[in-house]
């Protein structure tokens, strides 16, 4: 009895050692969320960046609107959580390498991001800005710029409504895209004429093998046990 | 070595043995709840998106009131690399389908495999899953057996044309296609433990709506 309670604690600490070292596959850093760093202040939703490395993700509120949040790259410290809408993709629009698009800036004016596509997916999300910061951008980029009410609070973005700031500065009701379910154009693939793999994915997984040894280690140990006792 | 040395030597053993498959079978363990909680938590949150995705595209006129509908975003806890969640309903295959071929995601999902196409492209979109949990079932798979793509808002439809059985190293089988394939790739043979020698290809062609 004693014996089992010794193997038992030394199992229930060796397997307390592998959950810790197991990788969660959809750890944080595998979520719609990326790590950039910027070089020089950048205005995310009304919020200015200071230079450095920050990591920003999605939270979903409702269809029509989601939060982005910044934080850093240990999100212990949240420098931005700002409102944004999931982004339209027009006809025959690519998703841009740089992931980052941003709205004409003035001169010695940090740069305004108008949309962040997630990598590894075709998410976009078109950043929400004040009605004050976007009245700014909409005159400098030439073009509409999504608006809330400047006193929207973080408690408010489930409800606030959104304003659409034109380059004239007129303020216009925000009309949710319509999504166009049949007649989109059929994508074509994108697909590496030369592909750099040399094999097929490994579909085989450690888990009946370390199940089998498992098993095979206990039926061990009950065999020596039985020497033992034999032994005495 | 006297009989007690000896029963103390089996004792140490039986002891060292005793805490390696207790481990061994604690690692499996976890290995498979973390798989079932990803499958449960990302299954709820896909049938969430597919829900509120039905919702905007039948909305007719615009909308510019406040949604208020669905879960908080904190329980909402989307797996942005999820792209959809493929079925086989005959063989009772059901899972989601998660971007990319890696050992982490396919420990949780069936993976898409990169560089090939996306759902609802045209070409060869090929999707990885291990012999040993999703993709166990494909050893029942005939041909003419319909699976469904689902993504956010839309739904494929594919029948199986044909079975293989290919090396590792044949990735002819990803290449591209003018139509809209399906190419599902597993281990081969189904009853092996460890790294097998084959990998077991279904190829399936969409059909059109």
């Amino acid at each position: 009895m004693k014996t089992l309670m010794k193997c038992l604690a030394l199992g229930a600490f060796a397997t307390l050692l592998g959950i810790v070292s197991t990788p969660a596959a959809y750890a944080q850093s595998d979520r719609e969320n990326s790590t950039f760093t910027v070089t020089e202040p950048v205005d995310v939703g009304g919020v200015t960046l200071q230079p450095g490395t920050y990591l920003i993700k999605v939270v979903m509120l409702a269809s029509n609107r989601n939060m982005i949040q910044v934080t850093n790259e240990e999100q212990t410290k949240v420098f931005a959580s700002v409102l944004a809408t999931p982004h339209t993709l027009r006809p025959n629009e690519v998703v841009p390498t740089s992931r980052y698009i941003y709205y004409t800036a003035a001169a010695g004016q940090p740069r305004a991001l108008r949309t962040w596509f997630a990598r590894d997916t075709t998410n976009g999300q078109d950043i929400i800005y004040p009605k004050r910061r976007a009245m700014e951008l909409a005159a400098l980029a030439k073009e509409p710029v999504i608006a809330i009410p400047d006193e929207v609070k973080e408690a408010d973005y489930k409800t606030a409504t959104f304003t659409v700031v034109t380059p004239d500065q007129n303020v216009k009701p925000y009309e949710e895209p319509v999504v166009v379910v049949q007649k989109a154009p059929v994508p074509v693939a994108v697909v590496a004429e030369a592909r750099p793999v040399k094999q097929l994915p490994a579909t085989a997984s450690h888990v009946p093998l370390f199940a089998a040894l498992g098993l095979l280690s206990l039926g061990g140990a009950f065999g020596l046990r039985a020497l033992a006792n034999r032994a005495v | 070595m006297t009989r007690s040395g000896i029963a103390r030597w089996f004792h140490g053993a039986d002891l060292a043995l005793c805490a390696i498959g207790l481990s061994l079978l604690g690692v499996a363990l976890v290995a498979i709840v973390n798989s079932r909680v990803y499958q449960a938590r990302q299954g709820r949150a896909f049938s969430e998106v597919e829900r509120r995705a039905g919702a905007s595209a039948s909305r007719v006129a615009p909308a510019s009131t406040p949604a208020s509908e669905g879960p908080s975003a904190a329980a909402l806890d989307v797996d942005p690399l999820v792209l959809g969640r493929i079925d086989i309903p005959r063989i009772g295959v059901s899972a989601i389908v998660r971007e990319g071929d890696d050992d982490a995601t396919l420990s949780v999902a069936v993976g898409h495999i990169p560089g090939t196409a996306r759902p609802g492209e045209r070409g060869n979109m090929a999707l990885a899953g291990h012999r040993d949990s999703f993709f166990r079932a494909l050893k029942h798979i005939r041909v003419d057996d319909t699976i469904r793509i689902r993504t956010a808002g839309r739904r494929y439809e594919y029948r199986v044309a044909s079975t293989e059985v290919v090396a590792p190293e044949a990735t002819r089988i990803l290449d591209p296609t003018g139509d809209a394939v399906l190419t599902l790739v597993t281990c081969y043979p189904f009853t092996y433990v460890g790294n097998a020698p084959n990998r077991f290809i279904v190829h399936a062609s969409r059909l059109e709506p």
